[in-house]
């Protein structure tokens, strides 16, 4: 390629915007809030601000875990109903007639359910062998089916818990401004960030991503990796499904629905490539912000909410085809 | 991707292979059959029979055309969501605009075709999952037939999926006479299945299309070297699937006499399962249309079997992602699947 001076400067803007999302979705995130602002001021009010959190912390904690499962090539779309079937299992456990379990108790146990359903689509993605979307469809189904069951079974209209130590845990504030799932969100993403960059397991992920068959023959555990990231997902799923009864106090057959789709569309749209391998969790966490103010920029200017999932969907198949043509662009640089 | 296939000589090994496969299948559909005589004699009655048999014609014409589609390397997840749509759209055109029925349901089929020229288009011109691009595009589909849906009916809003299915006025003859009558015992819709069937038949077995769209299954590398053009071929074939999809979205009416945004719902696992079972393998190059029969047949009974055992839906739910799993999990080896993650 030509290795002008002049041209330079420009080609590594141009660079900057292709191979890191962040300043472009910085960008996007910026024009999208005028917008919004522009057409109904509601929306940058501070009381709104804070709704727009709420909402958000639960929500990225389960995009977090499916990121970290899309870095080794792999995805998870079961992330929904593990969350619906947890979230069942979790009001169950504050209703047992008899027994009070402490809320800490609950949400241990909350974590290491997910984290179970996590290993299954684990054991049957790495030792099984069979392709992670078909996998994790097919959990997807045996979860909502079983837990929507459960949650007939118990039935669970007009109960509700009382535990105000556990229901803090989901609805407090910190300096009464910043919702905790927010906080728990915003923890654990430098936990994995500092996890992804500084650890032996961090690199792993990554090599794996990129090209298992190299990643193996340089003696990265790749089956190991990628049967712990499932795991993660699991139980990301599982501490917001608890997070969420918490914020409620009730469980509902109808919960989950559509998450393992936003959750998708978060990941690729921060720039996670499908094809696993590229992405950073700076670029997840603007991503979380900008798919959670859309849904709640749009249910202030009252979009109904069949044409908000429309919309939701439309930006998902957007997001995968960006993730297409970014692919594009950096073969054809690798090329070069 | 995979460079084995390249190499593997495959062919001789392969038609035997099918062959105990068919077999194998043949003597599942038996073995369901008895089972579920056993646990339930009304299981075998002719009037149950019927009942299959007019439940697997929508899931025969959708199996039947996504055969070809996947012995390419391609998949199509959003049919179901697509013919949904399709129906809701027929009916709003029919009963709320007064559109000629005729015209109402070729725009039906159009609409179908559009989609999938979208989805070929989108997928092999841009190197997209196929998998995850068209579970995208159920989603939005799904959106889209519930809001067209509402159309003109502003109380259902607020209301649940559900209620949304109450269904759409109905419709008069002759769609009634087509959809109730019978000859020699098959239901007419089912005579378009056997139609559809003999079309994929004759096309995969007789034809230069056919061979092009086995070889390109084969080995995508080696048909591009001799000249076929894959990515031409995939995106005629979701054109294809598209237009069969709205098909089977006109027999959908003509048997129920309504549209509904929850007809096809539960469809892509159900058909997936069956095209799986009957020898399609995820990463493309094996399985024909009789096994792809067979594996409709299957599947067809075993939930209609369930069916009248009085399982929830929510059982049917879950079986549908476990009967996925199983198949899968029997059928399938790591390391061909790259392009369909």
């Amino acid at each position: 390629m030509a290795g002008q001076e002049n041209a330079k400067l420009s080609s590594n803007l141009g660079r900057l915007f292709r191979r890191s999302t962040v300043p472009s979705l910085v960008l996007a995130y910026i024009l999208f809030l005028l917008v919004f602002s522009l057409i109904n001021p509601v929306f940058i009010s501070v009381a709104n601000i804070k709704n727009i959190i709420v909402n958000l912390g639960i929500l990225g904690i389960v995009a977090l875990g499916v990121s970290m499962v899309m870095l080794t090539g792999n995805v998870d779309i079961s992330v929904g109903s593990n969350f619906l079937f947890t979230s069942v299992i979790v009001m169950q456990l504050f209703n047992m007639p008899g027994i009070s379990i402490p809320p800490i108790v609950v949400i241990i146990c909350a974590v290491i359910l997910g984290s179970c359903f996590g290993a299954i689509n684990g054991f049957l993605v790495t030792v099984v062998g069979i392709n992670s979307v078909i996998t994790t469809l097919g959990t997807m189904s045996l979860l909502k089916g079983t837990g929507q069951l459960l949650a007939y079974v118990y039935a669970y209209n007009g109960k509700s818990i009382t535990n105000i130590f556990f229901l803090n845990f989901g609805r407090g504030y910190l300096f009464h401004a910043i919702s905790l799932p927010f906080v728990y969100l915003l923890i654990l993403l430098f936990v994995f960030w500092v996890i992804l960059k500084y650890t032996k397991f961090g690199k792993d992920v990554y090599t794996t991503g990129a090209n298992a068959t190299l990643a193996r023959l340089f003696g990265v555990k790749v089956k190991r990796t990628q049967f712990v990231t499932f795991i993660i997902s699991g139980a990301l799923a599982g501490f917001a499904a608890a997070l969420t009864v918490a914020q409620l106090a009730r469980s509902d057959p109808y919960f989950g629905q559509g998450l393992e789709f936003q959750a998708l569309t978060i990941a690729v749209l921060g720039g996670i490539s499908l094809l696993g391998g590229r992405g950073t969790l700076i670029g997840v966490l603007v991503a979380i912000l900008i798919v959670g103010s859309i849904s709640n920029g749009l249910a202030v200017v009252k979009v109904t909410t069949n044409l908000r999932d429309a919309i939701n969907g439309l930006i998902l198949i957007a997001a995968i085809l960006l993730d297409a043509l970014r692919q594009r662009s950096f073969g054809a640089q690798k090329l070069a | 991707m995979d460079t084995s296939k390249l190499i593997s000589p495959g062919k001789v090994r392969r038609s035997k292979l099918r062959l105990t496969n068919t077999s194998l299948l043949l003597l599942g559909v038996v073995a369901v059959f008895v089972l579920f005589t056993i646990i339930n004699p009304r299981f075998s009655a002719a009037s149950n029979l019927n009942i299959i048999i007019k439940n697997m014609i929508v899931t025969g014409i959708l199996a039947t055309a996504l055969t070809p589609l996947m012995i390419t390397g391609g998949i199509d997840f959003s049919f179901g969501s697509s013919l949904s749509m399709s129906t809701v759209i027929v009916a709003q055109l029919f009963s709320r605009y007064n559109v000629d029925i005729w015209l109402s349901l070729a725009i039906g089929i159009i609409f179908c075709t559009l989609v999938g020229l979208i989805n070929g288009f989108f997928i092999e011109r841009f190197n997209v999952p196929p998998l995850l691009f068209t579970i995208g595009m159920m989603n939005v589909l799904y959106s889209l037939s519930l809001l067209t849906a509402q159309i003109g009916r502003p109380g259902l809003g607020a209301g649940s999926p559900t209620a949304m299915a109450s269904s759409l006025p109905a419709f008069s003859e002759p769609l009634y006479w087509f959809g109730t009558h019978s000859f020699l015992g098959i239901p007419l819709s089912g005579y378009v299945l056997i139609v559809v069937i003999a079309i994929f038949w004759f096309l995969m077995r007789f034809t230069k299309a056919g061979a092009h769209i086995r070889a390109v299954g084969g080995s995508p590398e080696v048909s591009s070297l001799l000249g076929i053009r894959v990515h031409k071929v995939r995106r005629t074939l979701y054109i294809v699937m598209g237009l069969f999809t709205g098909i089977a979205g006109v027999i959908m009416i003509l048997n129920s006499g309504t549209g509904s945004p929850l007809f096809g719902t539960n469809m892509p696992l159900l058909v997936l399962s069956a095209v799986l079972v009957g020898g399609i393998s995820l990463s493309g190059g094996r399985g024909s249309i009789w096994g792809t029969l067979l594996g409709v047949v299957l599947m067809g009974m075993i939930y209609n079997g369930l069916a009248i055992m009085n399982v929830g839906p929510f059982f049917i739910t879950a079986l549908q992602g476990l009967i996925l799993l199983v198949i899968v999990a029997g059928y399938e080896r790591r390391g061909r699947s790259g392009r369909t993650a």
